[in-house]
């Protein structure tokens, strides 16, 4: 396999890791103050030597034997057992670099749809902006009722800091030192009214159950980067397995790290530049710098950065086990947790544990979510797995279209990392707050190197949209659009359970398109 | 063949381009009823009282070198043209005439003299050179009609069949409930009894495919015809050739001949078919197996379209039309060996005529015969079932490349071996019948393969010449666009302009175009005589594969178009494209780029070029008309963008729908009298 090397020493770490070893995290929306360009350059440049990267320079000391110094680099990160681990990454919106003086040449090297943002604002009264009715987002969900981000008066976001820290007293002290470190040079973004002039600092939490807010294990499917060091090792992994087989020696694989089995690769392995731009993707095209060529002085500003969806989708717990149980009432003719279990895994495609619905009985029970499934062979009539569950609108595998090996190399084109956390105090817990504002919900975190042909496109042609696979299936389970006559289908036999989709348990409470610069175009834009 | 499309093309006075444009914002786009209505139309322009209106559409094309500015009116219509554009006179008088004052030529009296209007319309009226309907044959009414049929049949089964309710036993009584009770006893679905009168191009769709596989197959004889004469053969002489050739063969293998006649079982043949045959059919049958692995290692080396280029699909194709041949020139032999066996063993008919004791004999030898062939008809089941078996066997488990390469060799093996049981079965039967009946078919039957093999080597040779030409002509085309690439700039050029162009496709994917979307797109043709013949030959080709092939809702794989139409205008100097599809624009995009679909748009695209900022930027290039081009996907939706014009105004009939649902609502209203077995009912049921 003739993968290209990446330079992860550039890459922000998030790329590569969701830090589950820093389960507290708190995502700050900031924007420059006016007039301080000078000092705004002088901050990025400090601010870019404490970023987490993915991997160290060549020849760098790890720094894990220092335990004052903070890690910048996952292996360093790994290393570390004890101490205060955190990690830093920055994220950049348009209007941010527009702040920072890039002319528009440069600008106009970035995607239109990072360009225009995730809400743009209305330019007619009677249309519908065109990115919002792309992502559903009207209604309850339609950008002027947004706390940030939206068409509402609240200032523009121009950056997001995304602090990482391993424990709760660690992250607040981490938190007043990038507050500190910002002071003069950005503030904080303040929500409208509809969120009581709060800062937007969204306090991510990963459980030590993985799971989100209606109770599923979340994150468990996602793609793995061809080159990244887990993929390196799962091909050297096969090849000594290879060896060992015919009769040589293997090296031995050593570490106890995570290797991925020959199914899992086939389904899961996608090509670099599906999220590092730079690289060859899917389509064996790069994304690069239009208005600089090779061999210049400037710097390629869109080299091993990515762009982030961040989405804080609010979710109305109650009312989704409230469907769920009167569903299951319908369906089974009781409500207990068996029942509702059931109701539940056909809405999203895997029961709460993680176990996928395909195949769902050949699980080990210690650690139930698998992600070596399939669609066309194991399920092609959605009796096992619905056609509209969620997770199989989410990533289709190798469902769409007549032969399923051409579809699963098509799929891989429509993939995005997930980085995001669920936040606020889980339903039952104490510390609910009061008043307005979004209670509980997830921080959607999405990276991928084209956000029109990943990430809208999951959203619209995946997600919403009512004719998937074909067949009237209705929009989304967990989706946030809310149409008139929307139903849910759950295939069956002799016929479809069609049930009228109630109000949407889920709602937008803000969002941006940021950029997740490259250290290097961080380095560039602060000179 | 329904629906009918008109495409009025009127140039504007200059001054007033400004004006049309906010007059058709204001006023004749359609709004957003939010979830009540969805879409509504503005009271000038009442598109949704026309009741035979599929799509309509306004774009105004600026002037550019081609001429001046011009207004587009696009719609697609049941019923003549003439009653259509009367429609459009009877409610929307006000409206259409404050447009088209504007307009060069419109008669002065207007509305009021509507006959002179409707001539100007259809004076004005370019047609298209391509149209594509992705749901042909059915009417306006029938689509509505056909929805509310399939979402009153989910509401009844749904209100009917709640938890624990008794659902009838067999599938055919479910079947039977819904039509009952539902379609004829509900006087809004009465109709639906009726089967839908689909157009015989689509109903006579395989045969039309079939006969046109005829007519092709008789055009390479004759092309074959043609290259043997002008080689200097002449027919006759070939046709009195063909056995002296067989007899060559026999002789150069006569030392084989006889190592092979040696082989125990192979004795017992020989005394039937003659030697050189038999050496002939195996020379024949590992010819076959050599060009059958190579064709499968070529089919199966890649599947990605981006690795199938011209030097894999050209040998592949040659190698799948060797192999035909092949085939034929091997049913030939066998049934030429066939025939002289039946003519060098009339042993058992000598029996059949002799006295009583030979009527036992006759009627034992009978018996052995019918003997045999149960035998062979026991076999052949046993062939039968693994065929199936072997056919069945891919939509079971993914199969690795080497696998599905041996379950199409084994296939064919085995299906070749139940035809050889077969003719062995037809030379026993042969053996009782008497021989003046045997000679005159034989004689009969033996000329006829004559001319079956003459015409299988003629075709097999007018083909090659076929792809011969065809390769030159593709050489050619490849210098051509050699030559554009200094003559164009590359479309990576225009991916800056994004910006610049998005205002042009603001609508998309908002408000009522959430479902369907419109996309109309103005190029010009490259300069030259090639690139015009080129351009109409293939805009001609896709006309007829979309009437006649491609009218079951796909366009070479692709599902979710609508109506489109390519229209060449100014004289051939640009070409209009103007398309209502379903989904968003990107995905529809990647549809084209990833799929194998990709060929035909770039063989109609790579003919033309747009202007942007003083420069011409071509199509993406294409290496050989067909390949690569669209598959360089950014700077071919960047290419796009920059040729997209905005709509104005758009109005969709159904705007919620999809073609494939639209045509599964159709199968569904067919099925429903149909006479369908257990596993169809089943499928009739999950498509609801």
């Amino acid at each position: 396999m003739n993968t290209e090397k990446i330079e992860w020493h550039d890459v922000q770490g998030l790329l590569l890791s969701g830090y589950p070893q820093l389960p507290y995290s708190a995502y700050v929306a900031w924007h420059f103050l006016p007039g301080q360009r000078d000092a705004a350059k002088r901050w990025l440049r400090d601010l870019a030597e404490r970023l987490m990267r993915a991997d160290r320079i060549e020849g760098e000391d790890d720094g894990a034997t220092d335990l004052q110094l903070p890690p910048t680099n996952i292996r360093a990160l790994k290393a570390m057992r004890v101490g205060d681990r955190t990690a830093i990454n920055l994220a950049i919106t348009a209007s941010g670099l527009q702040e920072l003086d890039l002319d528009e040449h440069q600008l106009s090297d970035f995607s239109v749809e990072f360009l225009e943002g995730m809400a743009p604002k209305p330019t007619s009264g009677r249309r519908m902006p065109r990115r919002s009715g792309l992502l559903g987002d009207a209604g309850e969900s339609s950008p002027c009722r947004w706390e940030w981000g939206g068409w509402g008066p609240s200032a523009e976001v121009h950056g997001m800091l995304l602090l990482y820290a391993s424990e709760e007293h660690v992250l607040q002290a981490l938190v007043q030192a990038e507050l500190h470190a910002m002071n003069g040079v950005a503030d904080v973004v303040v929500t409208g009214d509809q969120g009581n002039g709060r800062p937007v600092i969204v306090h991510g939490r990963l459980y030590d159950d993985a799971k989100e807010h209606f109770g599923f294990v979340d994150g468990i499917s996602q793609p793995i980067i061809e080159g990244s060091p887990l993929a390196i090792r799962s091909e050297e992994n096969a090849k000594n397995e290879k060896k060992a087989k015919s009769g040589h020696t293997p090296a031995g694989s050593g570490e106890g790290d995570k290797v991925l089995s020959a199914k899992d690769r086939r389904i899961s392995l996608v090509k670099p530049g599906e999220f590092v731009l730079g690289y060859r993707n899917e389509r064996r095209e790069r994304i690069s710098s239009q208005s600089v060529k090779p061999g210049s002085n400037l710097r390629d500003l869109l080299r091993n950065g990515t762009y982030l969806v961040f989405r804080q989708l609010e979710q109305d717990v109650d009312a989704f086990e409230k469907f769920v149980a009167s569903l299951a009432t319908r369906m089974h003719g009781k409500a207990d947790v068996e029942a509702t279990e059931e109701v539940a895994a056909r809405l999203i495609g895997r029961y709460r544990n993680g176990a996928p619905l395909v195949r769902a009985g050949a699980d080990s029970p210690s650690a139930p979510e698998r992600n070596d499934f399939l669609y066309a062979y194991e399920d092609e009539s959605g009796m096992a797995c619905p056609i509209g569950a969620h997770i199989r609108r989410a990533n289709p595998r190798d469902a769409i279209g007549s032969d399923p090996d051409v579809a699963l190399k098509l799929s891989k084109m429509h993939r995005i990392i997930r980085r995001g956390r669920p936040y606020g105090a889980r339903r039952g817990e104490q510390d609910e707050t009061t008043g307005k504002g979004s209670r509980r919900g997830t921080a959607f975190i999405a990276l991928n190197a084209d956000i029109a042909g990943q990430f809208e496109m999951i959203q619209h042609s995946w997600l919403n949209n009512p004719q998937f696979g074909g067949l009237p299936v209705g929009t989304d389970p967990i989706s946030h659009v809310a149409h008139d006559g929307d139903e849910l289908v759950i295939q069956q036999r002799p016929f479809n359970l069609h049930i009228e989709k109630p109000r949407p348990f889920v709602t937008v409470r803000g969002g941006a398109y940021f950029f997740l610069p490259g250290i290097n175009a961080i380095r560039a834009l602060a000179d | 063949m329904n629906p009918n499309f008109t495409t009025i093309i009127t140039p504007i006075e200059p001054s007033k381009v400004e004006w049309c444009r906010g007059y058709l914002r204001d006023n004749a786009d359609p709004q957003f009823g939010g979830e009540a209505a969805f879409l509504e139309c503005r009271p000038l322009f009442p598109f949704d009282k026309i009741a035979g209106l599929h799509f309509c559409s306004f774009v105004i094309l600026d002037a550019a070198d081609g001429g001046g500015p011009c207004l587009v009116f696009e719609a697609t219509f049941d019923g003549p043209r003439a009653g259509f554009l009367d429609e459009l006179l009877k409610y929307a008088p006000i409206g259409f005439d404050e447009v088209y004052r504007r307009c060069v030529g419109y008669p002065l009296s207007g509305t009021t003299t509507p006959n002179l209007v409707r001539e100007y319309w259809e004076r004005h009226d370019v047609g298209a050179n391509t149209f594509f309907s992705g749901s042909p044959g059915r009417t306006v009414v029938q689509v509505k009609g056909e929805n509310s049929v399939r979402k009153g049949i989910v509401s009844f089964l749904s209100a009917r069949f709640l938890v624990d309710a008794i659902l009838p036993g067999r599938p055919a009584g479910l079947l039977d409930l819904v039509t009952r009770e539902c379609i004829r006893g509900s006087a809004d679905n009465r109709w639906a009894e009726q089967p839908a009168q689909l157009p015989w191009q689509m109903t006579l769709r395989t045969q039309i495919a079939v006969a046109a596989g005829i007519v092709v197959a008789l055009l390479a004889c004759a092309l074959g015809a043609l290259v043997c004469w002008a080689l200097g053969y002449r027919l006759s002489a070939l046709y009195a050739v063909l056995p002296l050739w067989l007899e060559t063969v026999g002789h150069a293998t006569q030392h084989f001949d006889t190592k092979v006649s040696a082989l125990p079982w192979v004795s017992q043949l020989t005394e039937v078919i003659q030697p050189a045959t038999l050496t002939g059919l195996m020379l024949l049958s590992v010819m076959w197996l050599v060009v059958r692995a190579a064709e499968l290692l070529l089919r199966s080396a890649s599947k990605n379209t981006r690795d199938q280029h011209l030097f894999w699909r050209f040998p592949l194709q040659l190698a799948v039309v060797t192999r035909y041949a092949l085939l034929g020139v091997l049913i030939g032999v066998v049934t030429l060996a066939v025939i002289s066996g039946v003519d060098r063993s009339p042993t058992w008919a000598g029996i059949l005529v002799d006295g009583p004791s030979g009527i036992l004999m006759s009627l034992g030898a009978v018996l052995v015969v019918m003997f045999q062939l149960v035998c062979i008809g026991g076999l052949l089941l046993v062939g039968w079932y693994c065929t199936t078996s072997l056919q069945l066997m891919v939509e079971l488990q993914p199969l690795s490349k080497t696998r599905e390469n041996l379950r199409r060799m084994a296939l064919d093996v085995i299906q070749f071996a139940m035809f050889l049981l077969v003719s062995v079965g037809v030379l026993l039967v042969a053996a009782l019948l008497p021989e003046t009946v045997i000679s005159n078919v034989a004689g009969m039957a033996r000329s006829l393969t004559y001319g079956w093999l003459l015409m299988v080597l003629l075709g097999w040779s007018g083909v090659m010449a076929g792809y011969l030409v065809g390769l030159l002509a593709l050489c050619v085309i490849g210098a051509l666009e050699y030559r554009d690439r200094t003559t164009f700039e590359h479309p990576a050029g225009l991916l800056i302009r994004a910006r610049d162009n998005a205002r042009k496709y603001a609508r998309e994917e908002a408000g009522i175009n959430r479902y369907q979307n419109h996309l109309a797109s103005i190029t010009c043709v490259k300069p030259g005589v090639l690139r015009y013949w080129i351009l109409r030959l293939v805009l001609f080709a896709v006309n007829v594969l979309a009437k006649f092939w491609f009218n079951k809702g796909e366009l070479g794989g692709i599902p979710t178009i609508l109506s489109a139409r390519w229209v060449l205008i100014d004289g051939g100097r640009r070409l209009l494209f103007l398309d209502n599809f379903g989904g968003a624009w990107e995905s529809y995009l990647n549809e084209f780029i990833d799929l194998a679909a990709v060929k035909g748009l770039n063989a109609i695209w790579t003919n033309t070029f747009v202007n942007a900022a003083g420069k011409r930027y071509g199509f993406p290039p294409t290496r050989f008309l067909f390949w690569q081009g669209a598959q360089d996907a950014r700077p071919f939706k960047a290419y796009v963008r920059q040729s997209q014009v905005e709509t104005i105004v758009w109005y969709g009939a159904y705007p919620m729908l999809g073609v494939v649902g639209i045509n599964a609502n159709t199968d569904t209203r067919q099925d429903l009298f149909a006479p369908l077995s257990s596993p169809a009912i089943d499928r009739f049921l999950q498509r609801l």
